[in-house]
């Protein structure tokens, strides 16, 4: 008896991590969109106001970036050091595959990114900037409504989680 | 082989223009570049033009570059530049930003680190009849750049007057050596010699070709006393220098519109000295250009020295003083 009440803790302990690293994941998720928005708005502000060439951009903001997004700013600062081997979309391209490896973003957040590859660099300023500003629309909508979704997937994933868990322990008993 | 025949410093140099400019290269062009024999420091134009050969301008003749990197002066089997390579070329001159070369774009070319000039053409779009940018750009010039130093050597004793500068005027036809010749004047001047003391001097250089600076610091060497508008408008930046940094000598290339003629006159009134260029074949040639006249006539300038290349690039046809005495005739190479 002793050995199946232990048991059963333990399939509920984990269940409930599961459920919890689910609600994890979709605040990773939010955070990591955050930061997106953020590098965005950098970007545009680099190019509006700065006029820092890209590789100088990247560096300066991989610091004030976090997780994978500063990761991602960080290789790219990186990549376009390195003696003009790369063009900057196949940069973008090496970086885009290691954010995709590492990051909870989603393939449609991700199409975000792709599309920023082929925006920067370009000659025209107000046509950048103006595109930057689509995209980062577009951002905003995606980030609130996950934002909106945190509360109630990370509440569903442990009450899930816990009654998943109990569920187990009914049928092993 | 070429190479082996170098002396070490030559060497140095020759790796140096090497490096600045394969850099710039798309990775193809690189490679084939990179292993063609050439003395990089002789090297004085690439020519890269979409769907057309690479044709490059070695000691004075036109060679294309053939797939193997041999050099020759028929354009069978030469490299044929591809749309790609001029695209990357362009993503690397401008360190992938080519928005913050807008204005330097517009001008029609930018400026690289070591001085060397890329000229670029394309599609230009205009607004209100000015040019907005250049968009599609398919043609792309390398000019390299070549300080000589040393080539001013023989004329400073012809401008040096009372141990002060003399307001002098370089007359030449383009491509003699004139802004050559000023480049190394600045540097003498503002480094001091025998003949006369070092000298703080403003240059005003417009299109960049005195200091050749990327991002705000000189690539050439023009002296430990020297400061540099970059990229001003001459007459904006002769008014800009006398209020900020109180030059004693100031330095513009290319003299010309009316506008310029005034700011000379406020060089001359508060007691800085001026050496100035202009195009021109000698001092009869541009007495046709009124405001030049007007200086001419009031022998504002001190010193004329005519450049001529018709024999070679550099060559100092005469020198002349104010009142229109040859001090010097005959054919000095700079």
């Amino acid at each position: 008896m002793l050995m199946k009440i232990a048991g059963g803790m333990l399939v509920l302990i984990a269940s409930s991590g599961i459920g919890q690293t689910i609600g994890k994941n979709q605040e990773i998720l939010v955070r990591e969109l955050a930061e997106l928005l953020s590098m965005l708005r950098l970007i545009k502000s680099e190019l509006r106001y700065a006029i820092n060439e890209l590789p100088e951009a990247f560096a300066d903001m991989a610091p004030r970036l976090k997780g994978s997004i500063g990761e991602l700013c960080s290789n790219m600062a990186q990549l376009l050091a390195n003696g003009y081997a790369l063009s900057f979309q196949e940069a973008w391209d090496i970086s885009m595959q290691k954010l995709r490896e590492e990051s909870r973003l989603g393939k449609g957040h991700l199409s975000y990114v792709e599309k920023l590859g082929g925006i920067l660099g370009h000659m025209d300023v107000d046509a950048q900037i103006a595109q930057l500003e689509l995209l980062e629309n577009a951002m905003i909508h995606e980030y609130e409504s996950e934002r909106e979704k945190t509360g109630q997937i990370k509440k569903l994933a442990g009450s899930i989680g816990i009654l998943g868990g109990l569920f187990l322990i009914i049928i092993m008993l | 082989m070429d190479n082996l025949m170098m002396l070490p410093k030559e060497r140095k140099e020759n790796d140096v223009h090497a490096h600045e400019i394969l850099r710039i290269l798309s990775v193809r062009l690189k490679n084939i570049l990179g292993q063609a024999d050439i003395r990089w420091s002789e090297l004085q134009e690439i020519r890269l033009r979409v769907n057309e050969p690479v044709i490059i301008i070695y000691c004075n003749r036109e060679y294309f570059i053939g797939e193997d990197a041999r050099m020759k002066r028929n354009r069978q089997g030469a490299v044929i530049v591809t749309s790609a390579d001029v695209n990357d070329t362009l993503e690397y001159i401008s360190n992938y930003s080519l928005y913050a070369y807008e204005d330097e774009i517009r001008q029609g070319f930018i400026t690289i680190q070591g001085g060397h000039r890329i000229g670029l053409a394309g599609k230009v779009v205009l607004e209100n009849e000015n040019i907005k940018c250049v968009r599609h750009i398919s043609f792309i010039n390398i000019r390299m750049s070549h300080e000589i130093k040393g080539c001013s050597r023989k004329v400073m004793p012809f401008i040096s007057l009372h141990k002060e500068a003399a307001h002098t005027l370089i007359i030449s036809p383009p491509r003699c050596g004139k802004t050559t010749l000023l480049r190394d004047i600045i540097r003498n001047l503002s480094n001091g010699s025998e003949l006369l003391p070092g000298m703080t001097v403003g240059v005003v250089d417009e299109r960049s070709e005195i200091g050749a600076c990327y991002k705000g610091i000189p690539q050439n060497d023009v002296g430990i006393r020297t400061d540099i508008l970059d990229g001003c408008p001459k007459a904006y930046g002769m008014h800009m220098l006398l209020r900020s940094m109180s030059p004693q000598v100031i330095a513009v290339d290319e003299l010309g519109g009316s506008q310029d003629i005034e700011a000379v006159y406020s060089v001359i009134n508060c007691g800085c000295k001026l050496i100035a260029t202009i195009h021109g074949n000698g001092v009869e040639d541009i007495k046709n250009r009124p405001g030049i006249r007007k200086l001419i006539d009031e022998r504002i300038f001190e010193r004329y020295i005519v450049l001529r290349g018709d024999k070679e690039i550099g060559r100092v046809h005469a020198i002349f003083d104010q009142r229109g005495s040859i001090l010097y005739g005959g054919d000095m190479l700079c």
